[in-house]
């Protein structure tokens, strides 16, 4: 994704941040650490950041990683109505929950 | 902040409800491939709905961040149909929304022509900056493939 052409999505894409990259794999690496996580979808957003997903059934868990480093998460469980939206450092405990409901 | 947002768009209300908008997806990238919706179709991931960059809606001439779609009536106008959408993108397929799908989540739409694409239009963010995850995913579950990937 640091490889992006400019406009790899035909919207005007930005290739992903370096930056943004090693955060991402700061954050997966820790939270790895003492779970089996599944292995997400990766994705660039069209602003230089790196978005990871994981799906469980209904469950749809979002974390987006910034081109200004902030963190955020989303999850929605589509047959529950169930809707949570948080951000890294403050949420860390319900981000860290909300993964191991998902995305092992 | 959400609340704070003054909007510079406003809805263009000579967009009917029943309009069709159609937007490019990145294939495979943006469809879960092993997730199939109906018609034995790959389901649309959120991810297909961003609005693009500050920088890039500067670019375009434009105040804010917004979606680039097309308008099917336009499209139609001209005598041409979705496949328009994909001419010169490889890789690409197309799904379409109805201009009501992206209303009822507080967006808007407003022409936005183009020498190329006179069917260019733009889904903007009437009460915030731009799309946040819920409105993402929110467009995803109404979108419908127009153009699907090969199977």
């Amino acid at each position: 994704m640091v490889k992006h052409p400019p406009d790899w999505d035909s919207y005007g894409g930005l290739p992903a941040n370096p930056d943004v990259g090693s955060v991402v794999n700061m954050f997966l690496t820790g939270v790895a650490r003492n779970t089996a996580l599944r292995e997400p979808m990766v994705d660039g957003l069209t602003d230089g950041g790196i978005q990871l997903e994981w799906y469980r059934a209904h469950r749809h868990l979002v974390v987006s990683f910034r081109p200004d480093l902030s963190i955020t998460a989303y999850l929605y469980d589509s047959e529950t109505g169930e809707e949570w939206a948080g951000s890294l450092p403050d949420d860390i405990a319900a981000v860290t929950a909300r993964i191991a409901q998902t995305a092992l | 902040m959400p609340g704070d947002w003054a909007s510079p768009y406003s809805d263009d209300a000579t967009i009917e409800d029943d309009d069709v908008l159609y937007r490019r997806i990145k294939l495979p990238d943006w469809v879960r491939s092993n997730e199939l919706g109906s018609g034995g179709r790959p389901q649309i991931r959120s991810i297909a709905f961003q609005d693009f960059t500050d920088a890039m809606a500067s670019k375009w001439g434009l105040p804010a961040p917004a979606m680039s779609v097309g308008l099917g009536s336009v499209i139609t106008a001209n005598g041409r149909d979705a496949s328009v959408m994909i001419e010169h993108h490889e890789g690409y397929g197309v799904a379409s929304l109805r201009a009501r799908d992206v209303r009822q989540f507080d967006q808007g739409i407003q022409r936005y022509p183009t020498d190329s694409e006179p069917w260019h239009a733009i889904v903007f963010c009437l009460n915030r900056k731009s799309k946040n995850d819920p409105m993402k995913d929110r467009l995803a579950e109404r979108a419908v493939w127009v153009i699907p990937p090969p199977q």
